[in-house]
């Protein structure tokens, strides 16, 4: 295991462990024949899952440490590349662990073990790598199919991982699965689930007595593939990363800008959306009791874009946008034939379409531009 | 050049699996028959089957009456109970052993324990493009490679038949499995069939597990496949032969048929001949079209495909059979007058198909080369049956 960042100062923490999984080196040569083989066949090598991995260890890094609300405690990683990877840390660069069945329990119940000294803690699980769900979700780890004979060894079942978590004293846990959700037929051909939790579940059928905040957030639904672009972080990662960045944030009061859990999903699903997804549906499980994850220092930005109805009236619109807390702050787009798109600060705005004498009517509106992101079109009239 | 398709014996249009079988055929026609046979008219297929035989008391006087709740498609999983007494079946590797012998004979039984059923128009698309692939790849091999170990290099590391369906898959790609290389899956390799894998191995996992059933269950669908398309072929056959008609008051089977072949023949002329397939009783029909009741009728091609055409002529069957023949001074009967070209295929395995040219004059019987016990029901689920007679037309 590989403790990129730990902080051990008083009161609550976030604790994450993040995992990516794109070297897969015992499915390559798995003995052929057998159901398990064809599975083994079918796993390819991923760069998008490290990638994912690092971007979310970065982001950590970057904007949690002196998170006003709940600072983060402790990153915990384990990430399986073709070749060791280091991540830069301001003591010099960190060789990473590879995430194998044996490194991941261990850095579970590190991570565990730090998230279960404050209730106020917040623990952060983030997975990238390949999946399966047959009835349980399964990730996969870099020592699949090393054992011919024991095939699932490094295959983790993560519903009895997350049981595993629920006397965890860490009243709220964010899990977040980057892995697809589809049921290949082999596993259909194999008697049981074979895959294993990386913790121990205590009284299973026992509620957990006492309010658990605990949403699962699965890149895509039951039954289908989530997909990343080569050596990127997938679009799954970068919505998250965008809506715990500000994009999933709203104003629970006056002046605080707060992102909670229950606002996670439908913004991350809408940043999927507006970033062009179109055949990937995250969805969201698990108890959510809406708990504040963090509060933002202020507004965050807002992406938009405008457009008319008639589309060709762009051509003639001169686009304004002007903050109605700070009018002297505004700003213009001359007429052009495309929607227009920026991002502003959030908050209510004065949008103005003005046009040539003759050609349409000027129209003024009172918007308020809020998270995640406004898609808006502009209806004119003929003058 | 127009082409017509007549059914055989047994088919009934409220069957759904009817109409997607024809809509499957019609797609392997266009992949395999050369463009002017195909050409870009529509394939026509009369259908005769509303005025065949009813079984007014719906096959009560069979012994086996109500085995046809086994499955969905009781023809198919009949079919498939008698594949599965085959060695090999059980174990799941019929088709690895039937390509040992036979690369294009496991192509074929590969197409043709798909539950062609269940098609839409994506699927049999797939279908189609894989089955034409696999046909141009093993035509390339046996060009390229002596028969033996050296011509398919890879069978012999291949352990049973859901690998073999996966490297015949992976040939039918050409080269490029991963039909989006822009983007890494999170659940595996995303495979460019993996809708059409999803049919061939639920072809040969039927296959199978009806290996596994209890002898008296397999018998039980063996029955069904001997006893109910006999009742329909006795049913379809005699309805025909007793409400066929007269060229002045045909009965409603020629007239279906008829129709087609004269809106088809309208359409054809020197460089657009009229081809016709007919299958099994529809080869029976055609040649008494043929003879009697539309001998004026120009076709390029008839061809039969697992018919009893030369069976009937020797029982003295059609309206323009003539008794007296053979005779001394007519050993055989001459081809149809209006008929250019005859081919009349048949599989040896075939309990159903006869061959032609024992009985008529300038027939090309061809004798479709398997041992396939599901040969008569099949001709038209595989591959090879229509790269061949694209060869021939």
């Amino acid at each position: 295991m590989t403790t990129l960042y730990s902080d051990g100062g008083a009161g609550p923490r976030i604790h994450a462990l993040v995992i990516g999984v794109g070297h897969y080196p015992h499915c390559v040569a798995y003995p052929p024949g057998t159901p398990e083989s064809r599975l083994a066949a079918d796993i390819t090598p991923l760069t998008t899952a490290p990638s994912s991995a690092l971007a979310v260890n970065r982001w950590l890094l970057d904007n949690l440490r002196d998170d006003p609300y709940v600072p983060l405690g402790s990153v915990e990683t384990l990430i399986s590349g073709p070749a060791p990877i280091v991540v830069p840390t301001p003591s010099g660069g960190t060789t990473v662990d590879p995430a194998t069945f044996g490194n991941a329990r261990e850095a579970v119940h590190r991570w565990r073990g730090r998230c279960d000294t404050d209730e106020d803690n917040v623990a952060l699980f983030f997975f990238c790598g390949h999946g399966w769900e047959r009835g349980d979700q399964t990730l996969l780890l870099e020592d699949l199919g090393r054992h011919p004979g024991d095939f699932f060894a490094g295959a983790v079942n993560f519903r009895r991982t997350y049981l595993g978590m629920r006397d965890c004293r860490a009243r709220t846990q964010l899990y977040f699965i980057d892995a697809c959700r589809e049921l290949p037929l082999e596993l259909l051909e194999i008697a049981a689930d074979e895959s294993r939790p990386l913790l121990t579940v205590r009284n299973p059928l026992e509620p957990p007595g006492r309010p658990l905040d605990a949403p699962v957030f699965h890149a895509t639904t039951p039954g289908l593939r989530a997909y990343g672009p080569p050596g990127e972080p997938t679009p799954f990662t970068e919505a998250v990363l965008d809506v715990l960045g500000g994009r999933g944030a709203h104003q629970p009061r006056w002046g605080s800008w707060e992102i909670h859990t229950d606002r996670i999903a439908p913004s991350v699903r809408r940043m999927m959306q507006w970033n062009g997804v179109a055949d990937q549906r995250p969805t969201a499980e698990g108890v959510t009791i809406s708990s504040r994850f963090r509060t933002l220092p202020g507004p965050p930005a807002v992406p938009f874009r405008l457009s008319c109805a008639p589309a060709e009236a762009l051509y003639s619109a001169r686009l304004s946008l002007t903050a109605l807390d700070d009018p002297a702050n505004g700003r213009v787009r001359e007429p052009r034939g495309e929607p227009w798109q920026n991002e502003v600060p959030a908050g209510n705005y004065q949008v103005r379409a003005e046009f040539p004498p003759a050609a349409y009517q000027d129209v003024c509106l009172y918007p308020a531009f809020l998270p995640p992101v406004v898609d808006e079109v502009i209806p004119v009239e003929p003058a | 050049m127009p082409l017509v398709y007549v059914h055989g014996i047994g088919n009934r249009e409220e069957r759904r699996a009817y109409d997607v079988a024809n809509r499957t055929r019609d797609r392997f026609f266009r992949r395999f028959l050369p463009v002017p046979v195909v050409g870009h008219t529509e394939i026509r297929s009369p259908y005769w089957g509303e005025h065949g035989g009813v079984l007014r008391w719906k096959h009560a006087s069979l012994p086996a009456a109500g085995l046809e709740s086994l499955g969905a498609g009781g023809d198919f999983e009949a079919g498939i109970a008698r594949l599965a007494a085959v060695p090999g079946a059980a174990t799941g590797t019929l088709l690895t052993g039937t390509a040992r012998n036979s690369m294009r004979d496991a192509v074929d039984l590969l197409f043709t324990v798909i539950d062609a059923d269940s098609l839409d128009d994506t699927a049999a698309d797939a279908v189609i493009a894989a089955a034409g692939a696999l046909v141009e790849y093993c035509d390339q091999r046996e060009r390229l490679a002596p028969a033996g170990p050296d011509r398919y290099p890879w069978l012999a590391g291949i352990k049973d038949d859901a690998d073999l369906i996966d490297q015949l898959l992976s040939l039918a790609a050409a080269g490029g499995d991963d039909p989006e290389p822009d983007r890494e899956s999170l659940g595996g390799r995303h495979r460019r069939y993996g809708r059409l894998r999803l049919l061939l191995r639920g072809g040969a996992d039927r296959l199978r597990r009806a290996a596994g059933l209890p002898v008296e269950t397999s018998i039980a669908a063996v029955r069904t496949l001997t006893g109910r398309p006999v009742s329909d072929l006795a049913g379809d056959v005699l309805t025909y032969l007793a409400r066929r008609g007269t060229p002045d008051e045909p009965g409603p089977i020629v007239r279906a048929v008829l129709t087609d072949l004269r809106e088809a023949a309208a359409e054809a002329g020197p460089d657009r001949p009229l081809v016709v397939v007919a299958h099994s009783m529809g080869g029976n029909i055609m040649y008494d079209l043929l003879t009697h009741f539309a001998p004026d009728l120009p076709v390029h091609t008839l061809v039969t495909v697992g018919s009893q055409v030369a069976l009937f002529e020797e029982l003295k069957l059609f309206r323009g059979s003539d008794p007296a023949l053979p005779g001394p001074d007519l050993a055989r009967i001459p081809r149809p007058a209006g008929l250019s070209r005859w081919i009349n295929v048949v599989d040896r395995a075939d309990l159903l198909g006869y061959r032609a040219g024992g009985v008529f004059d300038g027939v090309e019987d061809y004798v479709y080369p398997t041992s396939a016990l599901w040969a008569h029901s099949a001709y038209f689920r595989q591959p090879h049956f229509y790269a061949r007679l694209g060869r021939r037309l």
